[in-house]
Parts: structure tokens; C-alpha cells; sequence
């Protein structure tokens, strides 16, 4: 068989972060070939260099032979590369096979030949064996039919290699299976699929042969059929943890809190405990429910069902004001969008959570003195870099924001701190002064929930780890139990029996 | 350019305010700058002056509340009655705050029951509450009601300021206090600036948008007071007068943010002062109500303009500091 596409030594730098590096391998023609890798290991970048959606700093694309120094999202169209994203870009008010002929509609001026395109629809969608009414409105399609349609427009195009990013992230069960019959209809068709998941036992379904990739680095491709999830896992993770983290300085101390069989927000049967001046880690893959978790016990969400107990007490968390009050601070994912206010200074933003505690005077009016000490106090203590308190924080570097975020929840001097992905988008300083200030906060007594996609964090930092994998709770690691491999395995939702994991305390 | 946009944001608004009355003074010495027309200037800036203590309130929240104009001839016409039944005055003030209070917060509830936007939700309170006041008087317009009740709003200060200028003071520094100086008025920016945030840091968004509208509403009852006070006549006509889009004009002229998040009560204060001092200069050198309308549509475009380019500023500034980016 020959390659369809070949890659070689691709490379893509984003200001600090080598995103592609040197990157050669080949795809061939016909198969369906899976990509893996962890969070952040350069598959998105990687498809999107094929896509045309970014340019490469250096290396050569080859399709069907022919070279190209870059694509763009035109010209992929053109020779024939048809991509399926997570996110659908379809128009909901417009009939499947409006959607699908979409930008080049048939008919001859300004008139639409609907009858054509309706029956060119029905008959691409025979092709792979589905049966949807052409008529239909996009709007009340399930999930899974809209995404049929995004393939079907892929497909009237004459595509030869439909690129799949975690196209069964959406999907129901029975909606994943009519997907991999399709992608198998497409496979006898001779069309070449590039298919990206998390879902290890995915990749053995449906793929020929896999290429592992890790941390902007090709690793090695391996014939699905002579391989196993094991080793999978060994070439995704495959490096040692080089970083260093600063090690614990104080003992841990008493219960003070416990969730059990913790449900709602997608999660179900949550189970763990947090003691004083511990850090408890959360692993897994994307969308395993660690965020969801968290917005339980910090109340953006109300729970369906478990318990949650506060110092031996069990308590309802009605919603965000009173998780606060009850000492329980979150610094949230997305620090742009739920962390900081960025048009405002930075005292504005310190005091935002701890007004009605430490500023008021007359019962209603702040304090502007004691509001510029506390922020004052803060900046020292946290290191940010500024001019002074009145800085706005959107003028500030990512670190310096996200110590900004970090302030105002410790202003609210909360006892437990839910760190959501502390360290997302900011640089080796900024991450390095995160690690030591979480640290220094344990060390004070505080508990810490820690989310970090990044596995050296997790280990480096937790002193117990919390594996997730789709809303289900997959184990506890004891610190001598820490082991990448091990961690990924229970992320990708294999149990693991022999090792003695608890699911419990 | 940021130099000229830094200059703006400082001096640009009261520069302008005193290049329109110097214009207007040298192109009518005889009319424009005596302390007569100054005094009426102010006096019909005192509605939409107060009324726009609540308009920038709203914005923000980041809210526009089309429904103002409706709620304050209602609130003017129940007091009118209420007046003509011989209803004690300081009785009817305080209704009549209340009241609009009232009918803010409804607003304010129903959108965060339906969790849609103010726009939406204030036009189909306008409908609503202009049908009304309709439904009640009719077209008849009342009158007649007790000579004490002039005292609010005619009373010459000094005089010669008539009192209608202080209550708008008062409102304004109220409203400048309220918005600057409280916890209430933090929450005010946050729930603007980004209402996510603002609910992760323990703020209780549903209950702060309620309470500010009800309490922004409250400035529309003491519009109505004085309106009613200044005409001593109430009619439904009041309903679709423009005074929405007056009072927004002004706040958006004054720099207040459409978005949310951002602007303050002097901003709005010499927005309001500009647009009147303008329309009577304009109305005194004998440019006509059509020609008027025209120039209000293209300051508000040169005010939008304006708004946009101080972001533009505002982003190259936080680019030159932010170097790194988020690969994924």
C-alpha cells in the first residue's frame, strides 16, 4: 500500500513552546490510522497543520505525492482533506441538505436546485448505509446525526482523508457504534481516516495502526493488532519527571473534609477525604469530570445525591456564597473567563470576595484604606509584578493574573483551596513560584483539592491522588503508589486490580 | 494616537462642555450666556439627569433598560391621582419611589426567571406599562392638582435656582456614592465586568441584578416626582417619550461602557450636561428639531467610536506586557 500523506520534520514553535518538534511519519492509503498522546502532546497542532488552520515553521506536507511547505484551509479542501471537529459548524435553521452543500449550493444563478441536492444527499448518505430525511432541520437532529451531516460534506467533496478529533466525545453509546460502522463503510470506500481519541479501547476497534505522541515529539507508530494498551501507555508516557517540586515541610493534620458517594454534574459516586495542610490530587483525562466535581462541593452546582461533611458536620452547599462562608475558596479553570475581573485594578479584584469580612465600615461603605493594605500585602506576598495596586489586570502577564486570582480567594481566607488547573498558560517562572505558594499554603494549615492536567504536577505536588475516568471514581494512590503509567492506565478507564488501589478514604 | 485617547478619557468630555458654551456664547452673546438660559439649561438637564442616575446604573450591570420612559409616566400619573384624592405630599414621594422600585425589580426577576437579556425583557415591559398607563387615564391629560405640590421642584432657591437643579445633585451624588463607595456598588461593576467571576467569588449575581434594578429604579420615581412637580400635569404621552434613548446618549457620550463593567456617575453627570447645553445652543441659534436629530444620531456614533478605540488602546497596552501565549 502506498502513503497518501507523509509528514516530515514538521515543526511548529508558539512563543516559548515548541508546540511540533521535527516531526516526520506517514500515513497510509486506506487505513484508518489512530493518533494518541497525553493533554498538550501536539496532536491538535499536528492536525491542524494538515488542515491549513496554522502554518509550520518548517518541514514538508506530502499528499498523493505532491509537496506542499504549508496548507491552507482552502487548499486541503481542494485536494481533498475533510476534517471533523468536537464542535460542529453546522446552521441549525437549514434543512441536512442545505447544510451539506453549504458555500456551493446547485442550481444555475441566482435559483437553487433543492430537489438535486436533496437527492444528492440521500444518495451519499446511502453510501455509508444511513437513511436521514435531507428535509429535515439541523436543529432537530440528535447529536449524533449532526454529525453525520458534517461527514456527508466531507464526503459529497470527493475526500480522500477524513481527519476525526475525538469525534465520539459527544456521542451515546449506540450513536459511537453507527459511527464506527461508518468509519468502516469509509474505510472500504478507500477513503484514508486519520481518527484521534483518549479512548484506548477505541483505537483497537476501529484502528490499522497507531502513532503515539509526546510532548510535541513523534514517539513511533505501531500495528494496532501487534500491541497493547499497556504498551501504549509506556510510549505516552515515557519520560521521567524532571522538574523539581518543593517537598512538604509540615505534618499532616486531622479530617477536614469528606464527600461520599458524591453525585450530579455528571459525576456519580465520589468518594475521598481531605485532611489538614494535605494536598489531594485529581487525575484524568479530559472531560473525566474532575471541574464537575469540583463546582459540587464549591456549589455552582447542586448535587442529586452523597454527602458532604465539613469538619465531621454535614453540610448543603446552596450555592457559591456559601460555600465561602463555610471557608471554601476555588481558583477556577478558565482564569480569563471565571477567575479574574480584568478590566478592573488589581485592589478591586483582591477585595471583590472578602468585602463584607475585612472592608466595610458603617456597615455599607468600603474601606479604601484597609482595601490598599490588604492588596498591598498580597502583592508582596504573592510577588506580583506591578507598578501598584490600581494596575488594571488585563495590562498584567498570565502568571501575574492568575497570582491576582489566587489572591483574592486566600483574601477570603478560605481554610480548603480548589486549585483548577493553577498553572494552565503561564510560563516556567510563574509555574515554579504557583508550586512553592501552594506549598507555603499547606504548610500554614490550609487543605488543598488540586487539579492539573499536567501528571508531573499532580505527582510532584499531591500527596494523594484521585484518579477520575468519565464521572466514575477509578481509585486513590498513596503516595508510594505514584507512577505515571499507573495513573494513565486508571485515566483511561482500565481497572486495576492487582495493585491493591482503594477506592475509599 | 493612545496619547490622544489617554487626554480624552481625562479632559475630553468637560473640554468639549466648555467649547460648546463658549460657541454658543459668542454666537448668541445676547441670549446663550445670561444666567437666565444657564438655569433653564439645568433645569431640563434635571430629568434626564436623574433618570440617568439609574440608566448608568444599569449599564453597568450591563443591562439597557428600554422601559424607563413607561414606568415613569405610570408613576406619574398614580401620583397625580393620588394628589387629586388629596394624598399628603411626603406620602406620595415616598410611594412613588417605591413604586418604581417595584416595577424595576419585576423587570430585573423576570429576566433572570426567563435567563434572558434586560434589552428583551425591558421592551416587553415598555408594552406593557405604556398600555397601561393608557388603559388608566385614557388621553386625557390631569391637572389641577394642589398648588403646595410646586414646592419640589419650582421653588427658587436663592432666589433664583430653581430646586429642581438639587434634587438632580443630590440624585447624582447619591448615585455617585452608591456606585463608588458601597459593597452594593462593588458588586454593581462586578456582575458588569464578568458575571461568572463575579459568581465564583461568592457573590450572589441573581440577588445584586434584583437589587440594582430596584434600586436604580428608584431614581425613576424621583424623576417622576419632579417631572410632575416642574408640569404639574400627567398624561400617557410620557410614555413613549425618548427618554431611554436620551439618557443612554448621555451615558455613552459620558464614557459609560454599553457592555458592562465599566463607567461612573461623573461621566454621565457631564454627558447629560453636554447633550442639553448643546440642544439649547442649537435651539437658540435656530437650528431646527430635524437638524437636531440628525447631530444626535452622529455624536452617538462618535461616541461609540470613541469607546471602541479606547479599547483598542486598552488592548495594545495589556499586548505589549503579554508576550507569552497559550499553545494547545
Amino acid at each position: 500500500m502506498q502513503n497518501i500523506l507523509e509528514i516530515e520534520n514538521i515543526t511548529k514553535v508558539y512563543p516559548g513552546v515548541l508546540a511540533l518538534d521535527n516531526v516526520s511519519f506517514s500515513i497510509k492509503k486506506g487505513e484508518v490510522h489512530g493518533i494518541i498522546g497525553e493533554n498538550g502532546a501536539g496532536k491538535s497542532t499536528l492536525i491542524k497543520t494538515i488542515t491549513g488552520a496554522i502554518s509550520p515553521e518548517g518541514g514538508i506536507i506530502r499528499f498523493e505525492g505532491k509537496e506542499y511547505t504549508h496548507l491552507t484551509p482552502q487548499l486541503s479542501k481542494e485536494i481533498g482533506i475533510g476534517v471533523i471537529y468536537q464542535e460542529f459548524n453546522l446552521v441549525p435553521a437549514l434543512s441536512v441538505a442545505e447544510n451539506v452543500f453549504l458555500g456551493n449550493y446547485s442550481g444555475k444563478g441566482f435559483t437553487v436546485d433543492f430537489k438535486e441536492m436533496n437527492e444528492k444527499t440521500s444518495k451519499a448518505m446511502e453510501r455509508i448505509g444511513v437513511r436521514i430525511d435531507p428535509q429535515k432541520l439541523v436543529w432537530g437532529l440528535t447529536v449524533g446525526h449532526q454529525q453525520i451531516v458534517e461527514i456527508m460534506r466531507s464526503l459529497v467533496k470527493e475526500v480522500k482523508l477524513i481527519i476525526m478529533d475525538e469525534p465520539t466525545a459527544p456521542l451515546t453509546k449506540s450513536e459511537t457504534e453507527q459511527l464506527f460502522k461508518i468509519i468502516n463503510s469509509l474505510k472500504e470506500q478507500g477513503i484514508t481516516i486519520i481518527y484521534i481519541s483518549h479512548r484506548l479501547e477505541e483505537l483497537f476497534e476501529l484502528t490499522d495502526r497507531v502513532t503515539v505522541m509526546r510532548d510535541g515529539q513523534y514517539i513511533t507508530t505501531l500495528n494496532t493488532s501487534e500491541t497493547t494498551m499497556k504498551e501504549l501507555i509506556k510510549y505516552m508516557v515515557g519520560r521521567e519527571l524532571s522538574d523539581s517540586y518543593p517537598q512538604r515541610q509540615t505534618p499532616i493534620g486531622e479530617e477536614v473534609l469528606r464527600v461520599e458517594n458524591l453525585s450530579g454534574n455528571g459525576v456519580s459516586n465520589i468518594n475521598f477525604t481531605l485532611h489538614k495542610g494535605e494536598i489531594l490530587g485529581f487525575s484524568g483525562l479530559l472531560g473525566c469530570g474532575r471541574t464537575e466535581t469540583m463546582q459540587l462541593i464549591y456549589g455552582v452546582v447542586k448535587k442529586t445525591s452523597g454527602k458532604i461533611f465539613l469538619n465531621q458536620q454535614e453540610i448543603e452547599m446552596k450555592n457559591t456564597t456559601d460555600a465561602l462562608s463555610k471557608g471554601i475558596g476555588l481558583i477556577p479553570e478558565d482564569r480569563k473567563r471565571n477567575g479574574a475581573f480584568l478590566n478592573m485594578t488589581i485592589k478591586w479584584n483582591n477585595s471583590i470576595g472578602c468585602l463584607r469580612k475585612k472592608l466595610m465600615k458603617y456597615g455599607i461603605v468600603v474601606d479604601e484604606q484597609k482595601e490598599i493594605d490588604l492588596s498591598n500585602e498580597y502583592v508582596e506576598k504573592l510577588k506580583v509584578k506591578t507598578p501598584s495596586v490600581n494596575q488594571l489586570v488585563t495590562n498584567l502577564s498570565g502568571g501575574n493574573q492568575q497570582k491576582v486570582v489566587v489572591a483574592k480567594v486566600m483574601a477570603t481566607d478560605a481554610e480548603i483551596m480548589i486549585f483548577d488547573e493553577p498553572t494552565r498558560g503561564i510560563d516556567v517562572g510563574a509555574k515554579q513560584e504557583m508550586y512553592q505558594l501552594i506549598r507555603k499554603m499547606v504548610s500554614e494549615g490550609k487543605s488543598v483539592l488540586l487539579i492539573s492536567s499536567e501528571m508531573g504536577e499532580v505527582i510532584g505536588l499531591s500527596d494523594r491522588i484521585v484518579v477520575l475516568h468519565e464521572g466514575r471514581q477509578m481509585g486513590i494512590l498513596e503516595s508510594d503508589e505514584f507512577d505515571q503509567e499507573l495513573i494513565l492506565t486508571l485515566a483511561s478507564g482500565i481497572e486495576v486490580e492487582e495493585r491493591g488501589v482503594r477506592n475509599h478514604g | 494616537m493612545d496619547r490622544f485617547i489617554n487626554l480624552w478619557k481625562k479632559y475630553g468630555m468637560i473640554t468639549l462642555l466648555l467649547v460648546l458654551v463658549g460657541a454658543f456664547s459668542l454666537a448668541s452673546p445676547k441670549t446663550f450666556f445670561t444666567s437666565k438660559t444657564m438655569y433653564n439649561i439645568l433645569r431640563q438637564a434635571s430629568v434626564i439627569g436623574v433618570l440617568s442616575c439609574c440608566v448608568t446604573m444599569q449599564l453597568i450591570t450591563g443591562g439597557i433598560d428600554l422601559s424607563i420612559a413607561s414606568r415613569l409616566a405610570f408613576t406619574q400619573i398614580i401620583c397625580a391621582q393620588m394628589l387629586l384624592a388629596g394624598i399628603p405630599i411626603p406620602v406620595v414621594v415616598v410611594f412613588a419611589i417605591a413604586f418604581a422600585a417595584v416595577t424595576g425589580a419585576l423587570n430585573a426577576v423576570i429576566a433572570e426567571l426567563l435567563q434572558t437579556n434586560m434589552f428583551v425583557v425591558s421592551m416587553a415591559s415598555m408594552y406593557i406599562w405604556t398600555g397601561i398607563c393608557y388603559l388608566t387615564i385614557g388621553a386625557r391629560t390631569l391637572y389641577g392638582l394642589p398648588d403646595s405640590y410646586k414646592v419640589i421642584s419650582q421653588t427658587l432657591v436663592f432666589g433664583k435656582v430653581p430646586s429642581i437643579i438639587f434634587v438632580f445633585v443630590a440624585s447624582a451624588l447619591l448615585a455617585h456614592f452608591i456606585l463608588s463607595k458601597t459593597r452594593f456598588g462593588r458588586y454593581i461593576y462586578a456582575l458588569g465586568s464578568n458575571r461568572e467571576a463575579a459568581r465564583l467569588a461568592g457573590i450572589n449575581v441573581v440577588k445584586s441584578n434584583i437589587t440594582t434594578h430596584a434600586v436604580a429604579s428608584s431614581f425613576v420615581g424621583i424623576a417622576a416626582v419632579i417631572l410632575l412637580s416642574r408640569t404639574m400635569t400627567a398624561g400617557a404621552g410620557t410614555a413613549s417619550a425618548t427618554y431611554a434613548f436620551d439618557c443612554i446618549t448621555a451615558c455613552v457620550l459620558g464614557g459609560v461602557a454599553l457592555g458592562g463593567g465599566r463607567g461612573s456617575m461623573g461621566q454621565t453627570v457631564l454627558g447629560v450636561l453636554v447633550i442639553n447645553v448643546m440642544f439649547n445652543g442649537l435651539t437658540i441659534i435656530g437650528v431646527s428639531d430635524y437638524w437636531q436629530m440628525v447631530i444626535k444620531g452622529i455624536i452617538l456614533f462618535i461616541a461609540i467610536g470613541l469607546e471602541l478605540l479606547q479599547r483598542y488602546s486598552n488592548l495594545k497596552a495589556s499586548k505589549k506586557i503579554n508576550v507569552e501565549k497559550v499553545a494547545t
